[in-house]
């Protein structure tokens, strides 16, 4: 592997390059040569699980991780969550999704996933309209189950029960949803329950997703809510793995607002005239493959930009320009990497090359950010030794860092030549995630394989 | 409904102490778990279940009253974050009359701020100000002029001091800065852009990297369009980027982005005449060139300051001729074998892309 290049200090001092010099002086301490430690040492690190029992090879703390992961499903969480209070459907996909990952959702039994799906349904709000916005010459997929009734069922998740719902805890949902209707090993009940609920809830969930966009292509988070891109991706990815995803959804007004969101930087900002935003990028470049319309972007300026979110020495991803690394850009830059280097794919750009990749088989094209160089933030700096992942060693761990974490190391892992990597491989591989959707690859490939 | 003293009306809360007392004639409605014991489950405080089971008890009777609106006061310190009690703090000041009201708005602003802190990160809080200001004085859409002389008027200064406030203490806050850039593309006056160029130039004299203001300065010259720069303000900017930026810390990112963003523009602008931007192109190139000496004098070896040579590989490929192309390909190779070295796999691309350039540049 590369060395990182050593920092170097800016010409002036400003309040934004103080605290840069201070993160890289804060994860240097991780980065000593572990050649060069002296044995204690090298036992002390041994002990934490850090390091494996014979060689110098970094270890992914998976048994910790999965046991931190878990206690979501095991006990209640403290009343210090009530901020999470909405976002319920979220804390249960991060935990699952990381955990599943991790490969250890054969821990979680029959009985807790059953819980896991009635959680959920406890959080779809329904409600319904009489004027529907396309007759069904127009849509038919908008008249499923009607036939004299003038009364149209829409709904979404929300964050809890009795919330409206919301285009982010719909994705969340959606998403936990699928990992548990795919997974019925040892789980016929839980995944039959999954699979149940999304059929039932399949056809209101697009009417509501229509009612989410606006004149302009954009799509509100809800009802009466925020429109930005977040919105544009989530709405996208719900319809696609539900195959729902109409011409109505996939409007070219809905490409074009996106690409409104570009801006001057390369990057992909919440809407048009913000800054870009490692988030937002995400969203962007994901609705826009999904969409087949990457090509509306000004691919070099958005390459170039994502290629400068590397840190040169820290080796994570900052969110914006002239901000600090943090470790759930490992997924939302790494993921946005991924896809936009599929442009640079040769042939044409209508298939999905990662549900087409066969087993080991290598992608047709490489991730244009250094590998290992992301791996060694995660592995040394990003895992807390008592489980759970983190932004950056003085953060404390959190569920949405562990998940966005481990999403990225998938990535990096995965999507790329894989020539070199950090650590010992073969202990840290994690389950290779689909960069778009963020849930494993034969997830997603069971659920565009359901019949419906 | 309990009738309430008109000093009770009026308080923006209700205590945690005096729920049940307040609405004893409603029954709570608590929440519905489900069959199964659920998962991420919360401990709710008390004060916390008890303001919650009565809000839902409110939404099931659709009651909209000063009461209600100060239950969900109460329910939104505990969790800022919950958008159906926002949302329905909105449609509630609606049913009562009071969006157009100038004191109401006001107070709800007040409480958004309130309970947003010193440093408000969530999209509700955020969300709640803008949805109240869109709708002040008529419809969302299609806003009339007259509408919008009103929306200055009575809340202009206001809020575009509450945001200053907000970046005083978190200069990137970036649900802010998206605030006042829909606020000022919404008023769009030419006096507030003015003074807005005005704004950006001490948040950059104060800190060069701050990337929030170079990006607020980029929405401004454009008055929030897409429409190019004429080819005077292009020149401006950009001695305001090599002079503000670029020779303050040449190591600095923003301004040179922001530069070459502003030459591309030109490059494409069709009202501009190629030759004309080339030229313009190889000027700003030379002159960033030229900042090396900045580094020798300071012991520093220019070779290794990345984003200014990344920028002169950017502007020496849209400067287009043979010369520019080989020498561009000669830095970006620097960049990818020695002083750029994690970003190799980049390099490559853009060397390839910059070869392919130059073969059809004969
Ligand atoms: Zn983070």
């Amino acid at each position: 592997m590369k060395s990182s290049s050593p920092p170097i200090a800016p010409l002036r001092d400003t309040e934004s390059s103080v605290l840069q010099v201070e993160t890289e002086a804060e994860v240097s301490p991780y980065f000593v040569d572990l050649e060069k430690l002296r044995k204690a040492d090298l036992d002390n690190l041994r002990q934490t699980g850090l390091l494996g029992s014979d060689g110098t090879g970094v270890q992914l703390l998976r048994d910790k991780h999965i046991e931190y992961l878990s206690q979501v499903w095991q006990q209640p969480l403290k009343p210090g969550f009530v901020t999470l209070d909405s976002s319920r459907p979220w804390i249960l996909y991060w935990c699952l999704h990381g955990c599943d990952l991790l490969d250890g959702l054969s821990t979680i039994d029959d009985e807790t996933r059953c819980r896991m799906v009635s959680t959920l349904e406890q959080c779809w709000t329904p409600m319904s309209i009489q004027d529907p916005p396309v007759t069904k010459e127009e849509d038919p997929q908008y008249y499923v189950g009607i036939d004299n009734s003038t009364d149209f069922v829409l709904g979404g998740f929300g964050g809890g029960p009795m919330q409206m719902a919301h285009a982010a805890t719909t994705y969340a949902s959606i998403l936990s949803l699928c990992i548990l209707a795919t997974d019925s090993t040892g789980a016929e009940e839980s995944s039959s329950r999954a699979k149940q609920l999304l059929a039932n809830i399949r056809i209101p969930l697009y009417r509501w997703m229509l009612s989410l966009q606006t004149n302009e292509g954009g799509y509100r988070m809800h009802h009466d809510g925020e429109v930005d891109v977040r919105a544009s991706y989530t709405v996208l990815c719900c319809a696609d793995l539900c195959q729902l995803n109409t011409e109505h959804l996939r409007h070219e007004k809905v490409a074009q607002y996106i690409q409104n969101c570009q801006s001057f930087e390369g990057g992909v900002s919440a809407e048009a005239n913000c800054e870009a935003h490692g988030g937002y990028v995400f969203c962007g470049v994901a609705a826009l493959f999904l969409l087949r319309r990457l090509d509306l972007l000004d691919i070099p300026a958005l390459t170039s930009w994502l290629a400068r979110r590397q840190m040169s020495y820290e080796g994570g991803f900052s969110g914006r320009a002239n901000k600090l690394v943090d470790g759930c850009y490992s997924f939302w830059q790494g993921g946005a990497n991924a896809i936009a280097s599929s442009f640079y794919a040769p042939g044409d750009q209508i298939n999905d090359p990662w549900l087409e990749r066969q087993g080991d088989e290598a992608l047709g094209f490489s991730l244009l950010f250094d590998a290992p160089m992301l791996e060694r933030y995660i592995l040394l700096c990003a895992q807390d030794i008592r489980g759970g992942l983190r932004d950056k060693p003085s953060k404390p761990r959190d569920f949405y860092h562990s998940c966005y974490n481990l999403s990225g190391l998938s990535v990096a892992q995965h999507c790329d030549f894989a020539e070199e990597a950090y650590g010992d491989l073969e202990q840290t591989r994690v389950a290779r995630t689909h960069p778009c959707y963020n849930i494993r690859i034969d997830r997603v490939r069971d659920m565009l394989q359901l019949t419906w | 409904m309990t009738s309430t003293s008109p000093s009770t009306t009026h308080r923006m809360m209700i205590p945690a102490d005096e729920v049940s007392d307040i609405f004893s004639d409603l029954t709570p409605v608590p929440q519905d778990e489900g069959p199964l014991e659920p998962v991420c489950a919360i401990q709710y405080p008390t004060s916390f279940r008890i303001a919650y089971d009565y809000m839902r008890a409110i939404w099931q009777v659709k009651e909209y009253s000063p009461r209600a609106l100060q239950l969900a006061a109460l329910c939104l310190r505990q969790n800022p974050a919950n958008y159906t009690v926002w949302q329905w703090r909105r449609q509630c000041l609606k049913e009562l009359g009071l969006r157009n009201d100038k004191e109401a708005i006001l107070k709800d602003l007040q409480l958004t701020a309130t309970l947003g802190g010193s440093n408000p990160k969530n999209y509700q809080i955020w969300y709640h100000r803008r949805a109240l200001l869109e709708s002040y004085g008529g419809t969302a859409d299609g806003k009339e002029q007259q509408q919008l002389s009103l929306l200055r008027q009575d809340f202009g200064e206001s809020e575009l001091a509450y945001y200053e406030s907000v970046i005083d203490i978190d200069s990137k806050n970036y649900h802010c800065w998206s605030n006042r850039q829909w606020f000022l593309c919404t008023l769009n006056d030419d006096d507030l852009w003015e003074r807005e160029l005005e704004y950006t130039e001490e948040l950059i004299d104060d800190d060069q990297r701050n990337n929030s203001a170079w990006n607020q300065r980029w929405t401004v010259v454009h008055k929030g369009t897409k429409n190019p720069l004429s080819l005077e303000i292009t020149k401006s900017e950009a001695d305001f980027c090599l002079t503000s930026g670029c020779k303050v810390d040449p190591y600095n990112e923003s301004p040179w982005r922001y530069l070459v963003a502003l030459l591309q523009e030109q490059l494409k602008h069709e009202k501009t005449d190629t030759a004309v931007a080339e030229e313009m192109i190889r000027e700003y190139e030379q002159k960033s060139a030229s900042l090396a000496q900045i580094l020798v004098d300071a012991q520093r070896d220019p070779e290794k300051c990345v984003n200014m040579t990344w920028a002169r590989v950017d502007m020496l490929e849209m400067a287009g001729d043979k010369a520019s192309l080989e020498q561009s390909v000669r830095m970006a190779r620097d960049l990818e074998t020695q002083h750029d070295v994690v970003r190799n796999k980049y390099w490559k691309l853009r060397i390839s892309q910059l070869q392919e350039k130059l073969a059809q540049n004969k």
